[in-house]
């Protein structure tokens, strides 16, 4: 006791000394970081040490912050496709202020496709609209790139549409720069042929050219479609000065493989005195249709 | 196999190939798995069984299509009818030979089926060997790609109800 005594009284005084403030002084410089860390070492200790309960409380906190990220990503994966459902419905939308003529004449009918054809060499899609929706056998389909085929049966609540790709598909159609109308023809491997076009000799940009924008005619046939619907662009010229016609392969505009919503044209009658679809004979020597 | 699981089965083939097998496209053309299963079946377990199977397969697709009962029937069973008859004869179990009746079985379906589209739905079909090549060739790529996708596990499946074959009679 009284030996530790004498050793703190020595020490108050030997701290006034020069000597001994230098020393104290060094070490603490070369201590203090060593000491800073020992420091933070003893807080994790002590929050360790405090309560097993707290890293309960923290494992709690965290699984309800997982599920609530996880409850986050299901909602935010929701919204995006509600954002796109609602992109597309817009764009429908848009066609369909974009031809208030058809909108005069009846409902659409907006459906989405849910199975195909099972087979690569026909082209068809089932859509989940039928008798019960006002569709008939015949109405053209379309979407808010463009032509996409017409209904071929009705059942109660579903109905089968032909796409134009189809090879019994044969649509009147008409290049929007020359106004030459023509017989679009789909494929067994879905390419699109524009047949048909008359071969005109009263100059070169009377000729169908790449990059040529393809609508519906509205000109009655086989099949009957609204006029100025898009279909696509001529792509490739099938030209030959030995054929009394031009042929020319169109891309559609509407993506085939992701097509989803369309709209049913229903009500919608060609006017009686549009004139027939353009032939081999007639095709030769003129191209307008009024 | 029993029928009713066989049944179970070939419409879930047939459904597949309506719903799924259109997102499985490439290049224009989609897996024609009933096809596949058809021919690897008829190799597998003999003609008699490759018949049965494409005449119910052939039945359900034409079901799911508005084109005429038989448009998917009649080719698929022609196919069945030339491929399954190859069985035992050339490369035994090998299999090299369900890829070469792949081919042809793929070949006479897909005529079959343009055969049918042109002379007897009236539609456009062009007969030259360019277009016909553009047509068919992804086809047969992809059926080829498809098929140890099909094959596997039809021939787990046929060895493990070796014993007796399907029968539609009660045994």
């Amino acid at each position: 006791m009284m030996a530790g005594l004498l050793v703190v009284l020595s020490m108050t005084f030997i701290q006034g000394w020069p000597g001994v403030a230098m020393v104290n002084d060094g070490l603490g410089r070369v201590l203090a970081p060593v000491a800073n860390v020992a420091d933070a070492f003893g807080k994790q200790a002590r929050v360790l040490w405090s309560a097993p309960g707290n890293s309960a409380v923290a494992l709690e906190r965290l699984e309800a912050l997982e599920r609530e990220n996880a409850e986050l990503k299901i909602d935010n994966a929701k919204l995006g496709e509600v954002t796109r459902e609602n992109d597309r419905l817009r764009e429908l939308l848009a066609f369909k202020r974009a031809r208030i003529d058809l909108d005069l004449r009846g409902a659409s009918v907006q459906a989405s496709t849910f199975a195909r054809e099972p087979g690569s060499l026909v082209h068809g899609a089932w859509i989940d609209a039928g008798h019960a929706q006002g569709v008939a056998l015949g109405d053209p389909v379309a979407s808010n790139r463009g032509l996409v085929g017409r209904v071929t049966r009705v059942l109660d609540r579903s109905a089968h549409v032909q796409l134009i790709l189809d090879a019994e598909s044969s649509v009147g159609a008409r290049i929007e720069r020359t106004l030459a109308t023509g017989l679009l023809s789909g494929s067994p491997s879905g390419r699109l042929l524009l047949r048909y076009i008359p071969q005109n000799v009263s100059g070169e940009d009377e000729r169908v050219q790449v990059g040529d924008l393809v609508y519906s005619s509205g000109l009655s046939g086989a099949a009957h479609f609204p006029p100025m619907i898009p279909i696509g662009q001529v792509v490739e010229v099938l030209q030959s000065d030995e054929r009394p016609t031009q042929e020319a392969v169109v891309r559609p505009f509407v993506t085939f493989d992701e097509l989803d919503l369309v709209l049913v044209i229903t009500d919608w009658r060609p006017d009686p005195g549009i004139g027939e679809e353009p032939s081999l004979e007639g095709a030769v020597g003129g191209s307008s249709d009024g | 196999m029993n029928v009713y699981a066989t049944i179970a089965l070939l419409v879930s083939v047939a459904l597949l190939q309506a719903t799924v097998a259109p997102a499985a496209s490439l290049g224009g053309a989609q897996p024609e798995w009933a096809l596949l299963c058809v021919i690897v079946w008829g190799l597998l377990r003999g003609p008699r069984n490759g018949f049965i199977w494409a005449l119910f397969l052939g039945l359900m697709l034409d079901q799911l299509s508005p084109l005429p009962v038989g448009f998917y029937t009649l080719p698929l069973l022609a196919a069945a009818w030339v491929t399954t008859g190859g069985r035992d004869v050339a490369f035994g179990t090998h299999f090299v030979l369900p890829m070469i009746m792949t081919v042809i079985g793929t070949a006479v379906y897909s005529l079959g089926q343009l055969a049918l589209l042109s002379f007897v739905r009236g539609g456009y079909v062009p007969w030259n060997v360019t277009d016909l090549s553009a047509t068919l060739l992804p086809i047969l790529a992809l059926n080829l790609l498809w098929l140890p996708v099909v094959y596997v596990p039809l021939r787990a499946l046929a060895r493990k109800g070796a014993g007796p074959r399907m029968e539609w009679g009660s045994r």
